[in-house]
């Protein structure tokens, strides 16, 4: 804490000889620790007085400094106690690093007061957060491609993310409003990671930014990913290093997802070698991570561990307890995507002229095969 | 409520007598106390019951909020900066995620989250007479919730299966309609978006009726379609929502196709224009008329005639050339920059808008 400056104040210019004969007195001082600001050094007759109309922010008022008048700023949230011979005042919320504040209390009995600024200290700390991953993770991505997500080491600032993402085009031009920039911001709970969809209306047929303005992303070119190095941590403080993905575009992918076409690698029983599952397309990473599943002939999961390799083609799960020789059944949600959004049985679009219906009334996919001989 | 106030107490904290007496709304809540973990879009429901949306939890909360009738417009200038200066915070770390105006007081309600990062606390705020701003407090008031059921609803009964089921949802609009409490969810992992409607007072989250709502394209192709903010809205022949998808048509369905397990396909009334996104939307009547106002992104704030919302016929026919079709707006560019609007009666709005350099709460005749 930086206690900058106390002072006499005079309400009333005329009263120059009262506040001189006044300075005789010990006068009341004003601390900042750190969590509370506590007038001291009260004389019994001031407490006496203050705990008559007990004390209000008429005694003692704590405005932030912002920038703007005395008068035009709002009191600070918070309470205010009398402690034997202090005047103590705790603020509703933990004040903000780097914020300045005036506290000035109002001598009982007087209309004199007396102010003092402080000042928190600021975030310090270096840069520590980067770009970890970025999904997809191949370098080639379908024109109609849904969504990135952004993962990064540290958990990060929200509120302002669009700023700092820009997509540029091969000769390093922004592509114009090529994300679905939505105020919630899409994080997960330790704000690590960032779900970016691409504007779904520049993805979609028949919509008017598609027909207008045409696709975020053209088939042939390539595009950089960038994020820029300003975006804040969560403690304030600015990234590492600018992260930067390049790709190309390819055709857009409108074919539903279809486990029938998966490839399963069964492991020998008696070990924890992982089961493999080889997709047939790249699909969406979070999801594929969470919605795909193993259960014993009795319809109970298996626990174990999943990751993903081969940019997300690849399905490999360790369990905890060696396999047994049988049955087992693999299992997705419907609701897993690949990259531009099509989903187990269900196009991203669906051609209402065409379809016949969504096909699969199960809620979960399901298909069996054998561990053992 | 909690106001810090020149003439009150010790602790400048009273419980104000209330002068907006909750209706049978306010039946079912009970004292206790809101923990908020996050804060998302907010509404009021009849008798001055706020309800506050959690995103993180999968959460909604109704609050009584004994609130004190609000004398004369309320404005604030430099409402981000005053709010910093209450809470005590630094201007850039406040961020008003939505506002509300409590139609049985006047006063208005935000929704700030205070800090960026993942331990930011939510704290809602209130803008009353004079311009007063305070915070709400949420500590042994009149409450009760509705927790959502996970989003991953398709076969998860496998038992010890699941290593860890994160919400996944986030809300992006909450109203209130004819006894629900209906709820805009967009995933930020599958691209699902699912409207909730929960009967009001809260009893049982499992009455919640959970819809899917697709965008049919001029007819031919349909996708799952989120949507951004949502109004009611009484037609000649029943109550309607009209809701404005995140990417720019505005559609409309009867509240009453809002039935368990129901797929609802709006029928597009008015497409917004490119590089416009819909913010927020108000329902008023002038002159015996009903209007739909809505603020956007990228240009003054649209005024709709509803006249024919029962017979206009769906946009079926390509809109070239940065055209619009449907229902006729006039853009009123002088309420330029909106980012919060509600309605305070049908004379009146109170906004946040960005002038300058400064973010003001105005209150502003209908126009």
């Amino acid at each position: 804490m930086i206690r900058l400056r106390q002072s006499l104040s005079r309400q009333v210019a005329g009263l120059v000889l009262a506040t001189c004969f006044s300075l005789h007195a010990v006068e009341p001082s004003i601390e900042w620790r750190g969590k509370e600001v506590a007038v001291t050094g009260l004389t019994a007759a001031q407490v006496s007085l203050l705990r008559k109309t007990s004390p209000t922010e008429v005694h003692l008022s704590i405005r932030m400094d912002i920038g703007l008048k005395w008068e035009d700023t709002p009191s600070l949230s918070g309470s205010r106690t009398l402690r034997s011979n202090e005047l103590v005042f705790r603020p509703e919320f933990a004040l903000g690093r780097g914020t300045k504040f005036i506290a000035r209390f109002r001598l009982p009995g007087s209309k004199r007061f007396i102010q003092s600024r402080f000042e928190v200290p600021k975030n310090a700390g270096k840069p520590r957060a980067s770009v970890a991953a970025v999904y997809p993770s191949a370098d080639v991505l379908p024109e109609n491609l849904l969504k990135f997500y952004l993962h990064f080491s540290h958990p990060m600032s929200r509120g302002d993310v669009y700023r700092h993402i820009t997509l540029l085009d091969e000769e390093e031009i922004p592509v114009e409003l090529p994300f679905l920039e939505i105020g919630e911001e899409l994080w997960d709970p330790q704000q690590r990671r960032l779900t970016l969809l691409i504007d779904p209306g520049r993805v979609k047929r028949g919509v008017k930014p598609l027909e207008d303005i045409g696709p975020a992303m053209l088939k042939g070119k390539r595009y950089t990913l960038h994020v820029s190095r300003e975006w804040q941590d969560g403690r304030g403080i600015r990234m590492v290093r600018e992260f930067r993905k390049s790709f190309k575009v390819s055709s857009p992918d409108r074919s539903p997802v279809n486990p029938l076409a998966w490839r399963i690698i069964t492991p020998q029983p008696k070990t924890r070698e992982p089961l493999k599952l080889i997709f047939t397309e790249s699909l969406d990473h979070a999801l594929a991570s969470r919605v795909i599943w193993i259960e014993d002939n009795q319809g109970d999961a298996i626990g174990g561990d999943v990751k993903l390799s081969k940019k997300e083609t690849h399905w490999h799960f360790t369990p905890k307890k060696p396999w047994t020789e049988g049955r087992y059944h693999l299992r997705a949600e419907l609701i897993l995507e690949d990259l531009a959004g099509n989903s187990i049985g269900r196009p991203f679009e669906v051609d209402v002229f065409e379809r016949v219906d969504d096909g699969l009334k199960e809620p979960a996919f399901g298909r069996a095969f054998v561990i053992g001989p | 409520m909690k106001r810090n106030s020149l003439l009150a107490g010790m602790a400048a904290i009273a419980l104000l007598a209330s002068h907006v007496t909750a209706d049978h709304h306010g039946k079912g809540l009970k004292k206790g106390d809101v923990k908020l973990t996050s804060v998302g879009p907010i509404a009021f429901a009849p008798g001055g019951v706020l309800l506050v949306s959690d995103p993180k939890a999968a959460t909604i909360y109704a609050v009584a909020t004994d609130d004190q009738k609000a004398k004369g417009k309320i404005n604030v200038k430099n409402v981000n900066q005053k709010i910093a200066a209450l809470i005590g915070a630094n201007p850039d770390q406040v961020l008003i995620v939505d506002m509300a105006v409590n139609p049985a007081s006047g006063n208005a309600y935000l929704a700030v989250s205070r800090g960026r990062d993942a331990n930011a606390a939510s704290v809602i705020v209130k803008a009353s007479s004079g311009g007063k701003l305070s915070t709400v407090s949420l500590k042994g008031v009149k409450m009760s919730k509705a927790v959502l059921p996970d989003p991953p609803k398709n076969g998860m009964v496998g038992r010890g299966r699941r290593r860890s089921n994160p919400r996944l949802s986030s809300i992006t609009d909450l109203s209130f309609t004819d006894g629900r409490v209906v709820v805009a969810g967009l995933a930020n992992e599958e691209f699902a978006s699912t409207l909730r409607a929960i009967p009001f007072p809260f009893k049982s989250v499992n009455k919640a009726t959970t819809v899917e709502i697709y965008h049919g394209a001029h007819g031919k192709f349909e996708t799952h379609s989120p949507i951004r903010t949502m109004v009611p809205f009484q037609s000649e022949r029943e109550t309607r929502l009209l809701a404005a998808y995140i990417c720019t048509p505005l559609v409309e369905f009867p509240v009453s196709d809002l039935k368990p397990a129901a797929k609802i396909t709006g029928k597009t009334i008015a497409e917004l224009g490119n590089r416009n996104r819909p913010l927020d939307m108000i329902v008023y009547q002038q002159k015996g008329k009903s209007y739909l106002l809505i603020a956007n992104s990228s240009r003054g704030i649209m005024k709709v005639t509803t006249d024919n919302i029962d017979r206009v016929k769906s946009i079926t026919e390509r809109v070239g050339g940065g055209g619009t079709a449907g229902l006729k707006y006039e853009t009123i560019e002088a309420w330029k920059g909106v980012a919060q609007l509600d309605k305070v009666n049908d004379q009146l709005a109170m906004i946040i808008r960005q002038d300058g350099g400064a973010v003001n709460l105005e209150t502003l005749p209908l126009p």
